[in-house]
């Protein structure tokens, strides 16, 4: 009798069992949500493939890493840690570009662009002129912004550029911080 | 009637019956020769050599009546086992396999961390992204420059500005 209801009570336990691990799974899963899932994340590293030589500058801060950056500068500047905290990720790659291959590569970031717009990102800023090529894109999330990704076709040693920026993102605070900063080659940093 | 004779050779029936019996083969002189050639058939038979069993038999039905026992017994211990095993072991061994599966699953899920990263890691990151940050706000002050001058400028406001001409003239100094 008592073996019988042993036998009766066994699926119960297993889902007993599963119910008191399903905390653990939804822990699991949680920590392992990653910013390239995020609908502002771009994925830079294929944009190698249109150059020869590999990148000549490359920024990939996000995750833990960010949120200590963002904690490193808590004292020194509130105004930035505040921006930072609302970041997920920033990553840059800078190419060298021939002046022979600005077209060809003006060209692909151009139909680059047409596949953003129909994933959803909307172009905030399209310009060009015989030796430079802008390229904004941001991507909405409700009002706020998701997403941002800028393409600089320009000749020179790192003068093009590909940049996404994941998070909550203020245009105007990150030109406003931006302007605090100096801009000069990467290397003098 | 024959097994009533049978029962009289062999010296079954009770007294009074045996009694009753003789008293009947006494007024039956048929009876009473069945009776004498039952008892001659009998006689015979007893006086008969006993065969003696072939070699090998004893030994071959031992070992048969054995071999029989065994696997009586096999059966009896395999279905026991089996009922126990269906009852008790088999969701047990179930449970085990779920909760190893969920261990190893959750194993698998959090997968070591990398270790933090140093001061020197964290500082070297920050001035990239005060850098990024510089390059951002510097880009759209040269990208707000372009949009004006080749945008608004001469698709706006030097329109207006001849055409304010035009309807105002200047007056002259």
């Amino acid at each position: 009798m008592q073996t019988r209801m042993n036998v009766r009570r066994w699926p119960c336990l297993a889902g007993l069992l599963l119910v008191m691990l399903m905390p653990a799974f939804a822990t699991t899963s949680h920590a392992q949500e990653r910013v390239e899932t995020d609908p502002g994340y771009l994925n830079l590293h294929p944009f190698d493939d249109w150059f020869e030589a590999d990148p000549t500058l490359e920024v990939n801060v996000k995750g833990g890493l960010l949120r200590l950056v963002a904690e490193a500068s808590r004292f020194e500047d509130p105004d930035l840690a505040e921006l930072l905290r609302r970041l997920k990720a920033v990553q840059v790659r800078g190419y060298a570009l021939s002046r022979t291959r600005f077209d060809e590569v003006a060209g692909r970031a151009t139909a680059y662009g047409r596949r953003l717009e129909d994933q959803g990102w909307d172009t905030v800023v399209r310009t060009r002129d015989h030796n430079e090529q802008v390229e904004m894109y941001v991507k909405l999330d409700g009002d706020a912004i998701a997403g941002m990704v800028v393409m600089v076709i320009d000749p020179g040693y790192d003068d093009t550029v590909f940049l996404n920026i994941v998070g909550d993102i203020d245009p105007e605070q990150i030109g406003r911080l931006g302007r605090k900063f100096n801009i000069g080659r990467f290397e003098d940093w | 009637m024959e097994a009533r004779v049978e029962a009289y050779l062999d010296g079954d029936l009770p007294t009074e019956e045996h009694a009753r019996f003789e008293h009947c083969l006494l007024a039956a002189p048929a009876w009473r020769e069945d009776v004498l050639l039952a008892g001659q058939i009998r006689e015979g038979l007893r006086a008969l050599p006993l065969p003696a069993c072939p070699p090998g038999v004893t030994r071959t039905v031992l070992r048969q009546a054995r071999r029989e026992a065994r696997t009586d017994w096999l059966g009896r211990l395999t279905a026991r086992l089996e009922d126990a095993w269906g009852r008790t072991w088999q969701p047990a061994l179930a449970m085990a396999v779920l909760a190893l599966l969920v261990v190893v699953a959750a194993l698998v899920g959090r997968l070591p961390e990398p270790p933090p990263p140093g001061r020197a890691e964290v500082e070297h990151a920050l001035e990239e992204v005060k850098w990024t940050l510089a390059f951002l706000s510097d880009f759209g002050r040269r990208t707000g420059r372009t949009v004006r001058r080749e945008g608004f400028e001469p698709g706006l406001i030097v329109p207006m500005h001849q055409a304010l001409d035009t309807l105002v003239p200047r007056r002259p100094e």
